[in-house]
């Protein structure tokens, strides 16, 4: 008997050694269940995961280990009944004190020769380890991505800000350029408008000496007239010789004509002085060097007086149509606002193509002064607009134009307190609204010191 | 002693699944493939609860739910089923069952409801039922 029995028990207890030593030394957990679901056999690892004793586990349904609100452990299951095999799925195993842990397990399914289960094998990673290193590492992901958040925010609000800081750094050196500019023109103007104001009253009083002269002189003739009259029934020769001899003179020389054109001449001279002396006015008014404090001034009057001064650029363009309201003096500088209106009548006049109309108009909104100014042109195109109060932007040629227009008339604007608005139509034309507080509470302090 | 289920279906896969399901649960399962086979197991040993399939080769579920009435009155059956018409649900439930659920919903929201079909049934069987938790 002995010889033939290819195993001896030695051999038996050495090979299950062998074995219970593997498994023992297994990191993974194992689980192999009987037919019946019952648990047939774990190894050390499953033991000290789920804290049974070997005589806690043998024999129990194996659904135990498994969490039961854990409808996955059913699809495996099925899984393995049908494919005979599972592989990398994760499923929560539950401990004795029912603490659950995370597992990827794998499983395998063996038949008999009947094709009945014989055993179900499973072999589970604990994966609380690594799960907690996902976990810490999602944490710090997220404290990450927030820093980067919050970086990314700070670097924004940096940038923001040091746009606007060029933005009004730019606007500070248009407006430097454009009133060193205007100042040295208001300064040419003012000296035009004090040496023409000059001569234009001497030769308007002279005028007015010369009409009361010509009037006189005229009387004289009426008188001399009425001589001539009286010597024509004289029969003396020489007498009336002289007398012919005048009335050729008059007759050479058309003395009615002469004496109506007189008046016509006058009258167009005067009016020519009047024009001349309004022109002087305007310079003035338009330069007003010397006063850089704000004061009172009638919003009307300054449209008017720029008007004049722009008239050359516009006449040909368009016709103006003004609707000035009935407005209070407004606290500003009167000067600076005329640039404004000049600036966009200019513009205005340049935007129509042939001949068009500008509107301008003026009315009382709450405690603003509203000033709207329209014309007919071409329009601002929907991309341009929102930069055309940009310092140096100009769709002009260039040459034509400085792109400092429309942002001088916006720093200008902000410093009354006001705001300047554009509405365009590309094909229709343009209106700026333009409101200025009729007494901005910041120029008010300016004055009072 | 665990509750003892008997099921009773010609598919193979759905009853070792639905079966070590209920086994890993701690149930006592025995499984048959056809209405002779099922109506001999209960012969041999009275079930707790019977899943009954109705469509099956030869004896279908209706016929096997006769039969077992005919000797059981009070034996706790549910059908199970993927195609059963609504007429013979009706049937099925004049017949007297204690539940239904269909085999066309998931299988994890059948395995619920026989979770369900159990607890509602484990009132009587309370004291008995030591292999579940």
């Amino acid at each position: 008997m002995r010889e033939i029995m290819p195993v001896t028990n030695k051999e038996i207890i050495y090979h299950s050694k062998f074995f219970e030593n593997i498994l023992g030394s297994m990191i993974d957990i194992l689980v192999v269940a009987n037919p019946d679901a019952t648990v047939r056999f774990v190894n050390h690892a499953a033991l000290n995961a789920l804290q049974y004793s070997v005589e806690d586990v043998n024999g129990i349904p194996v659904g135990r280990l498994f969490d039961d609100n854990d409808l996955n452990f059913f699809e495996l299951i099925k899984q393995l009944v049908t494919n005979g095999e599972l592989r990398n799925k994760g499923i929560n195993l539950i401990s004795k004190n029912g603490e659950k842990i995370p597992v990827v397990m794998n499983g395998t399914l063996i038949r008999n020769e009947e094709n009945r289960i014989q055993s179900i094998v499973i072999i589970a990673r604990d994966m609380r380890e690594i799960f907690n290193l996902i976990t810490e590492l999602t944490q710090f992901n997220e404290e990450l991505e927030e820093r980067v958040d919050r970086r990314t925010d700070e670097l924004r609000v940096a940038k923001e800000a040091s746009e606007e800081a060029f933005r009004k750094l730019q606007q500070t050196q248009a407006q430097l350029v454009q009133s060193d500019k205007m100042a040295s023109i208001g300064q040419l103007a003012a000296g035009i408008a004090h040496e023409i104001n000059n001569p234009t009253g001497f030769v308007s009083s002279n005028l007015k000496t010369l009409n009361e002269y010509i009037i006189d002189i005229r009387g004289l003739l009426r008188e001399y007239d009425a001589l001539l009259q009286s010597c024509s029934h004289i029969s003396d020769e020489s007498v009336l010789s002289g007398v012919r001899h005048i009335e050729e003179f008059k007759k050479k020389i058309d003395v009615s004509f002469l004496l109506n054109d007189i008046e016509q001449i006058f009258a167009e001279t005067q009016d020519g002085m009047r024009r001349i002396g309004k022109i002087v006015k305007d310079f003035k008014e338009f330069s007003h060097t010397g006063s850089d404090k704000p004061e009172y001034a009638d919003i009307n009057n300054g449209l008017e007086s720029t008007m004049n001064i722009v008239w050359n650029e516009i006449k040909y363009k368009a016709e103006v149509k003004t609707m000035y309201g009935d407005i209070p003096q407004v606290l500003c500088y009167p000067q600076q606002l005329n640039q404004v209106f000049m600036n966009i009548l200019v513009n205005a006049a340049h935007a129509i193509d042939g001949k068009g109309v500008i509107s301008v108009s003026t009315r009382i909104r709450n405690d603003n002064v509203l000033v709207e100014i329209s014309d007919t042109g071409s329009g601002i195109s929907p991309e341009h607009l929102p930069r055309i109060f940009d310092p140096f932007f100009t769709t002009k040629p260039v040459g034509k134009g400085t792109g400092l227009g429309l942002a001088v008339a916006y720093a200008i604007i902000r410093k009354h307190n006001g705001e300047i608005t554009v509405n365009s139509i590309v094909g229709a034309g343009t209106t700026f609204t333009i409101c200025i507080p009729i007494e901005s509470g910041q120029l008010k302090q300016i004055i009072r010191g | 002693m665990s509750v003892k289920i008997l099921l009773i279906d010609d598919e193979t896969d759905y009853s070792e699944t639905v079966g070590f399901w209920l086994m890993a649960h701690g149930y006592q399962v025995r499984t048959a493939s056809s209405g002779i086979e099922g109506l001999k197991a209960i012969e041999d040993e009275l079930p707790d609860i019977v899943f009954l399939d109705f469509l099956m080769p030869g004896m279908d579920g209706l016929a096997i739910l006769r039969e077992i009435r005919g000797k059981h009155l009070e034996l706790p059956v549910v059908m199970v089923s993927a195609y059963a018409s609504e007429d013979k649900m009706k049937e099925a439930g004049r017949i007297g069952i204690s539940g239904i659920f269909s085999k066309g919903t998931e299988l994890s929201e059948a395995a619920r409801l026989i979770n369900k079909t159990l607890m509602e049934m484990r009132g009587g069987h309370e004291r008995n039922n030591a292999g579940y938790k």
